[in-house]
């Protein structure tokens, strides 16, 4: 309760300062703060790095334009939550329906190098790194995101219940099921 | 909540937080106290343990660090091009109707050129002086195109004389002759390197009257222009 209270203030003053016109240093703090979330968030979405960079830019130049009026009814980080997965949907849509047009697929970014620990086991872990969001992505988008949400950013139930607008329970249920399905098919790959 | 008998679905719904050490302290005792009645879920646990042992090696945080780490610039540098007051050059509605703009007039001096010019119609039939010659104004087709468009036009190609002549006297007369040369050299030159075969008796005569401008002696160029002087327009 102490860190979401800090955690709150802290958002307060980057909207407060902002607002005051002290632009560059609210802009740094915000965008510093929140790169990460937005990024990850879009890549679950859109599975291209690329893609997930340009959202990320959108989501903040559009956020900063309306930063002096946001009125905190929700968290900042749910307010760009939604922002996100707003773009990214609308990304996807645009690829699906120019996929359907042009009759090819659309293109996935397969260059998912997660950076290893050592040169050594460099080829393993970026196997199973694959392997790991190849499975987070196959899951239901409920799944998915509680999951992910819960595991990554360590966000409360009733945060993640703002977000994606669905019962504390009913997240609980589905990030018992992603968490199975998850260890179940990594399993599965691991003893192959 | 310790003592509290639970339900299966509520420790399926604590098992994800328990594997990850996100339970209360009241609440991993009480699903420690429940586990032992369902075996099925230890197995389980461990199952899960496993595997996430292995996921946890990834450094995800480092991994995302690196890949936004030119974000702040980006978003900077993109914020800053949009304050800029020359915004309005770069919006897409403007280069739209720009490019329209231009289009447009392109498109306008080109129809003009070839359809709303002057020509000059020597008489077939004339076997005097030149002095029987005489200019027809081309038909206009488009009646809603103003005269001053026409004329501006026409002044341009360099076939209707007398704006020409006015143009001329309103600028440097340097300017004017420099202008009157560079055109002259260039329809020479068109009619040396095309085969004008396929054109109409007119647009030849014209052409190699435009030719043979260039050969005349001046005494006989000036004797032309005091002949037109009495041509009946």
């Amino acid at each position: 309760m102490i860190e979401l209270a800090i955690n709150l203030k802290t958002d307060r003053e980057i909207i407060e300062e902002y607002s005051k016109g002290n632009i560059e240093q609210a802009t740094n703090e915000f965008v510093r703060r929140y790169k990460n979330f937005i990024y990850l968030v879009a890549y679950r979405y859109v599975r291209n790095y690329d893609d997930a960079e340009d959202i990320t830019q959108e989501v903040f130049i559009d956020a900063l334009r309306k930063l002096k009026d946001f009125r905190q009814e929700s968290s900042l980080k749910t307010w760009l939550y939604r922002i996100t997965v707003n773009k990214a949907k609308n990304l996807l849509r645009r690829r699906n329906l120019i996929s359907f047009i042009s009759f090819s697929r659309p293109e996935e970014d397969n260059d998912l190098d997660f950076p290893d620990h050592t040169q050594s086991n460099k080829l393993e872990n970026k196997e199973l790194e694959e392997k790991f969001l190849e499975v987070l992505a196959s899951l239901p988008e409920k799944q998915r995101e509680v999951f992910s949400l819960r595991y990554f950013e360590d966000l409360s139930f009733n945060e993640i219940s703002e977000m994606l607008g669905t019962s504390v329970g009913g997240l609980k249920a589905n990030y018992f099921h992603a968490v199975r399905k998850i260890a179940s098919e990594m399993k599965k790959y691991l003893e192959e | 909540m310790e003592g509290k008998q639970l339900t299966r679905k509520e420790m399926e719904e604590l098992l994800p937080d328990y594997i990850f050490k996100r339970l209360s302290k009241d609440e991993t005792e009480a699903f420690e106290q429940n586990l032992p009645n369902f075996p099925d879920l230890v197995e389980e646990i461990e199952e899960v343990r496993k595997v996430f042992w292995k996921l946890e090696q990834m450094d995800i945080d480092g991994f995302l660090e690196r890949k936004t780490r030119n974000i702040p610039v980006k978003v900077s540098n993109k914020l800053a091009r949009k304050k800029s007051p020359l915004e309005i050059l770069s919006h897409k509605g403007f280069v739209t109707a720009v490019a329209g703009l231009g289009v447009i007039i392109i498109a306008l001096s080109l129809f003009l050129s070839k359809g709303y010019r002057n020509e000059i119609k020597p008489d077939r039939n004339i076997n005097g002086s030149v002095s029987e010659m005489k200019i027809e104004r081309a038909p206009l087709i488009s009646p809603e195109i103003p005269d001053s468009v026409i004329e501006t036009s026409s002044a341009l190609y360099g076939f209707d004389f007398p704006v020409v002549d006015e143009l001329a006297y309103s600028m440097d007369n340097n300017v004017a002759e420099d202008l009157t040369e560079i055109v002259n050299e260039d329809l020479v030159k068109l009619v040396d390197q095309k085969n004008i075969s396929h054109l109409t008796f007119e647009k030849q005569t014209e052409l190699e009257l435009m030719k043979n401008l260039d050969q005349i002696d001046e005494n006989d160029f000036q004797q032309l222009i005091e002949e037109l002087k009495n041509v009946k327009i």
